[in-house]
């Protein structure tokens, strides 16, 4: 427990404490009315006794204190000796101090596999989370003899040591090399503890990062079995995602770490948390790799002047990348952080929207806006699209031999679930091709012998609506373009307010004037004009 | 002999209240003026300061009835007197 001092007053307070003592001691109670209070006199002298004075005696033994009085200055005064102690001395007072190294880590190792929570831990946790930052050789002691123990993982997930020591606790926790005891609780237990410091290493972003880059990481998140999700998923978007927005200059690691997945990929399907780990950094990622797609082709233009990224020596390849992918789309989840990721990509791309929309602003249309909007997004759309269909037809087909060669079902066909939904007239051709091969998806099938169904870019049509409203509100010549100046004042301030509100959701397109409070007339207006602007004039008005 | 017992009972009543009064003086009831924030910090130190503010409230409550017994001595004093006054009178 940390204790916090001033030497002066300290000195004063054993004084006093000392009086104290005395004095109730000569108090005389031998009058048996005062029975009483003589009873209430020798609790208070206990008391000083037993748990003041001990304490005061602490700190004056302590090496702050010894160090102050081994050249006491001149005191000239008590107020000139306190001016000249004023700094505020600390201690610890810890039971555990005394301990030598050697029986410190005798009792993490003793520990491992049974860790009774209390003061006696908490105190070992912090003597040595400091004898770990101030001697680096008991450090490597106590790694060498519990550095994958349960024991070690809860006192590093306190907080109180260093990333670096917690990431070396993190690596020798994932590593095949970590012991487990041999009931199955605990690998339980030690799995409950590693995700634990993963929840720690979390915070800590560029330590995620190099843990990524680590093989022996990377086979213990995708092949330890327990380790919980949320926690994996934090962990893996900290040094994908994270580490690049706290660094831009990292993105380059980021991919590295990313690609570095692909030989897994290629091995087995990855748990649920590295998946959503994975597609929670898409948007980062795609920042890169998608002008890089040239998903007709299957493979990456030909741009110069990109860092080289390489899957063991070998240059990544479209394949590489369909494969990783395919894994991530294979969970439900990791498909709404896709969907999230790509659309945030998609929409950074529109900023440059609005400065061609007022070049056109004299002649724009409602259309015009959603043509100028679908152009800029195009290529992007089609090479997303194509790139996470082709993964989750992989995927689906990965699924398929699986099946095959456990059931020797040769008849059984399994179509691809995992379709995107383009909201673009140019996409939906892919579209239709995809969902054609759903229909040959027998009724009933569920489980792991499908890619899950989710239309990863279904709240494009919402992009596309919610940013034709915005220029239109920013423009009053588009305005007048679009036939939304005879609105109702009411309607169109609601349309102010809804273009910047995120709790508004321009895809559900059913329910939008019911979101905004608009019927009537002015809701036929406003649903012409979203109508026009996405180019889904078959939308069912709500 | 009713005139000592109301004596005996003053005495015993001044020895109660001269007990009140010590441990009034006493220094450990400015002790916690030593022993603020700016003295010592810490979870031990306010363990201390705790149980010192729990006596100190005992010690008042002690002075407290130590009076009151003494009170209660007196008026039996006094009744004591009062039955020596008719006795003899």
């Amino acid at each position: 427990m940390l204790l916090g001092y001033h030497p002066g007053r300290i000195r004063a307070l054993l004084a006093q404490t000392h009086a104290a003592i005395d004095d109730l001691a000569h108090i005389d109670c031998s009058e048996p009315a005062a029975a009483a209070a003589r009873d209430v006199i020798w609790l208070t002298r206990r008391n000083l006794a037993d748990l003041w004075m001990p304490l005061l005696h602490q700190i004056l033994a302590s090496d702050a204190m010894t160090a102050w009085s081994a050249a006491p200055p001149p005191v000239a005064s008590v107020r000139d000796e306190w001016a000249r102690t004023a700094a505020w001395l600390t201690i610890e007072d810890s039971v555990t101090r005394a301990w030598s190294d050697e029986r410190l880590i005798d009792a993490v190792v003793a520990q491992h596999g049974a860790v009774p929570p209390g003061d006696l831990f908490d105190d070992a946790t912090k003597e040595i989370a400091r004898r770990v930052a101030s001697d680096p050789s008991f450090a490597e002691r106590l790694l060498a003899a519990a550095g994958a123990s349960e024991a070690l993982a809860l006192m590093v997930t306190t907080a109180a040591f260093g990333p670096a020591f917690t990431a070396e606790v993190g690596r020798r926790l994932l590593s095949p090399a970590a012991s487990f005891g041999p009931l199955p609780d605990d690998h339980h237990r030690l799995a409950e503890a590693t995700s634990a410091v993963l929840d720690q290493l979390a915070t800590w972003p560029h330590i995620a990062l190099e843990l990524l880059h680590d093989p022996g990481v990377r086979d213990g998140l995708v092949f330890r079995a327990g380790l919980r999700t949320d926690a994996v998923r934090e962990f893996v978007a900290a040094g994908l995602h994270l580490a690049v927005l706290d660094d831009a200059t990292a993105l380059g690691r980021s991919l590295d770490a990313l690609i570095a997945f692909v030989p897994l990929a290629e091995r087995t399907a990855f748990p649920p948390g590295v998946a959503q780990g994975i597609a929670a950094s898409v948007g980062t990622h795609m920042r890169h790799l998608g002008p890089l797609l040239d998903a007709g082709a299957g493979s990456f233009l030909d741009v110069t002047g990109t860092a080289p990224l390489a899957v063991d020596g070998d240059p990544v390849t479209y394949a590489d990348l369909e494969s990783l992918y395919g894994r991530v789309v294979r969970d439900a989840d990791a498909q709404v952080l896709l969907d999230i990721g790509l659309t945030d990509y998609l929409v950074e791309r529109l900023r440059v929207v609005p400065d061609a929309a007022t070049a056109t602003a004299a002649s724009a249309h409602p259309a015009d806006l959603g043509d100028i909007i679908r152009t800029r997004l195009e290529p992007a759309v089609k090479a997303l699209t194509l790139t996470f269909g082709d993964a989750a037809t992989l995927e689906q087909r990965r699924i398929d031999d699986l099946l095959a060669s456990r059931r020797r079902l040769q008849d059984r066909a399994v179509a691809v679930g995992f379709t995107l939904a383009g909201a673009l007239p140019t996409v939906r051709p892919v579209t239709t091709v995809l969902k054609l091969a759903e229909k040959l998806r027998p009724d009933g099938t569920t489980g792991i012998d499908r890619v899950p169904e989710h239309d990863a870019l279904v709240t494009l049509d919402g992009v596309v609506a919610r940013e034709a409203l915005r220029l239109v509100v920013a423009d009053e010549q588009l305005r007048a373009a679009a036939g939304l100046d005879v609105l109702d004042d009411t309607t169109w301030r609601r349309l102010v307010a809804a273009a910047d509100d995120p709790a508004i959701d321009f895809s559900n397109r059913g329910a939008l004037m019911f979101q905004l409070g608009v019927d009537g007339a002015d809701a036929v207006l406003v649903e012409t004009f979203f109508a026009a602007a996405t180019g889904t004039v078959d939308a069912t008005p709500g | 002999m009713s005139y000592a017992a109301a004596d005996h009972a003053r005495r015993r009543a001044h020895h109660l209240r001269s007990i009140a009064v010590r441990i009034e003086h006493s220094p450990v009831m400015w002790l916690e003026q030593f022993a603020g924030d700016d003295t010592w910090a810490g979870g031990r130190p306010l363990l201390c300061r705790s149980t010192l503010q729990a006596n100190l409230a005992q010690l008042h409550r002690s002075v407290d009835g130590l009076r009151w017994q003494a009170y209660l001595f007196e008026q039996r004093a006094r009744q004591l007197d009062a039955v020596a006054a008719l006795a003899h009178g």
